[in-house]
């Protein structure tokens, strides 16, 4: 529109786009601040780019077209026991599939008692060779320990966590060092890799400290709760469960469809994201807002959609009421309707634009 | 405007056929997969790790887990390549962890007027701030300046108009500032 000031996400593209000197990229003089030092940012990144080492990645084409082969034999041979390690997951049709299997197959009493328990012979006559085929990893709050056996909460859900001598049992972090039984505590975010028992607990081959990539750390507050801790990875630690055959994670009990990117090799969720997007508010989409169903448009594309709330910056703000303050800057605001204009004021007349369009 | 749109659409069909390829394992939409986006795996995770052998294993990882994972993709208008480079992230801090190293410093030498910048980047790691940032604001940078890719360019791959790109590149260098000096 003439006369409409330049974005500044505009002006910034322009800087980046031009020389360092010259009429075109030289900053304004109310930009020189921010502007040129983004720039700067930018021109740093570049020069780094000049100290990676070149790679045609030859190995990595070979080994990726080895795991395709692989997966293409485990596709033509292994279907029917992905099938049923897929049920398995589902604790309905994991029993019916276990007392129809025994019904099948083995018969007799023994049989009964093989269905009624869900136990190996079942586990075994669909493909499913032991209980330490299916693997399971969330990340949850301790919510009780009792030698150990550590009751985890994630996602809502109360998961027994059984340790042993084969646990690896550590701090987490960077230092990732040992540690030891009674450095678990009420409160604490960990993370847990294990097999799932056929009593549904979790035998954990992986016990750590849940590391604080988003500035969670491992440590309990005082007085910590005994009922889990709405905490950011807490709330996205969604239990999944790994198909024992060919790897491939899959959503436990959220009921949300399917997995997503964030669920690559089971929902770790150590991925410096910063969403609270809890089992059911369909927020599992791989951004990094706090939008629960219906609210918080933080794609970055140039839809108008977002009304409702959702302060989805990245910045430490704590605004959220109002709609759409989404616009990087540090400010409380929120009030207003849909300032997402890449500024730092607190503008906001209009509704709901959050796109960086010139619309 | 609407030719952008109908752009970002067009291309949401193509990834979507991308996607019903990789999943029926098809050979070369992996390759093309690969060689699309080695690159910028690799780089990653090259600044985050330190030294190219490293490197490269991660990007092996990535592309090896991809096959394993592609099952558990749903193609929501979240890009193949965005979901490439989340695995590469998860395998970086994964490669961190077991080998307890701390990366390098690729950061060149500081000078000339960039003098205050370059120190604060001297103190942090450019990877590790990389490493701290949203998933789209180090898809943004890598994208742009790790690959210097144009505007349109990763419009395309992360399948977002070239409006919202420079809205992105601008949070993004501003967490970056943030994470690298608090300029």
């Amino acid at each position: 529109m003439a006369g409409e000031r330049e974005r500044p996400e505009d002006r910034l593209e322009e800087l980046l786009s031009a020389p360092n000197t010259g009429e075109t990229g030289a900053p304004r003089a109310n930009e020189t601040g921010e502007l040129s030092t983004l720039r700067d940012v930018a021109g740093d990144m570049r020069d780094a780019r000049a100290s990676i080492p070149p790679s045609k990645g030859a190995g990595a084409f070979a080994a990726m077209m080895n795991q395709l082969e692989t997966a293409r034999m485990s596709e033509e041979t292994g279907g029917f026991g992905e099938v049923i390690a897929g049920w398995w997951k589902r604790p309905v049709l994991r029993t019916g599939a276990a007392v129809t299997a025994a019904v099948l197959v083995l018969g007799g009493a023994s049989l009964g008692v093989a269905a009624a328990t869900g136990n190996e012979p079942v586990r075994n006559l669909f493909g499913i060779s032991s209980n330490s085929t299916i693997k399971v990893e969330l990340t949850g709050t301790v919510v009780s320990v009792n030698g150990p056996v550590v009751e985890v909460s994630a996602n809502g859900d109360i998961r027994v966590v059984v340790i042993d001598e084969n646990t690896d049992l550590t701090s987490g972090g960077d230092d990732d060092t040992p540690l030891p039984l009674d450095g678990i505590l009420v409160g604490q975010v960990v993370e847990v890799h294990g097999r799932l028992q056929p009593d549904n607990s979790i035998l954990a081959t992986r016990f750590h400290l849940e590391d604080g990539d988003d500035g969670i750390g491992g440590t309990p507050t005082a007085g910590a709760p005994t009922q889990a801790v709405p905490t950011a990875d807490a709330t996205s630690g969604v239990p999944t469960v790994v198909n024992p055959t060919v790897g491939v994670p899959t959503v436990g009990s959220t009921p949300s469809a399917g997995p997503t990117v964030d669920d690559h090799g089971g929902d770790r969720d150590d991925d410096d994201d910063d969403d609270n997007s809890g089992s059911g508010s369909g927020d599992d989409d791989g951004d990094d807002d706090n939008s629960g169903s219906g609210s918080g448009d933080d794609d970055g594309d140039d839809d108008n959609s977002g009304s409702g709330s959702g302060d989805d910056d990245g910045d430490d703000d704590n605004s959220g009421s109002g709609s759409g303050d989404d616009d990087g800057d540090d400010d409380n605001s929120g009030s207003g309707s849909g300032d997402d204009d890449g500024d730092d004021d607190n503008s906001g007349s209009g509704s709901g634009d959050d796109d960086g369009d010139d619309d | 405007m609407v030719s952008e749109r109908s752009a970002t659409a067009r291309a949401g069909q193509s990834e979507q056929e991308l996607v019903d390829r990789l999943l029926a394992l098809d050979g070369s939409a992996w390759r093309e997969l690969f060689e699309a986006n080695y690159g910028r795996v690799y780089g990653y995770a090259y600044l985050r790790l330190g030294n190219a052998a490293d490197a490269e294993d991660v990007a092996a990882s990535v592309f090896s887990e991809a096959i394993k994972s592609i099952r558990s993709f749903r193609y929501r208008g979240i890009p193949v390549a965005g979901w490439l480079f989340r695995i590469a992230h998860h395998e970086t801090v994964d490669a961190l962890k077991r080998r307890q190293r701390l990366p390098a410093s690729i950061v060149g030498d500081p000078g000339g007027e960039h003098t205050d910048l370059a120190k604060a980047i001297d103190r942090m790691d450019l990877g590790d701030a990389l490493g701290g940032l949203k998933q789209e604001h180090r898809d943004v940078l890598m994208l742009r300046f790790i690959e210097d890719r144009s505007v349109r360019d990763t419009a395309e791959i992360l399948r977002k108009t070239e409006g919202a790109v420079k809205v992105l590149q601008l949070r993004a260098l501003r967490a970056m500032r943030a994470r690298i000096g608090g300029r």
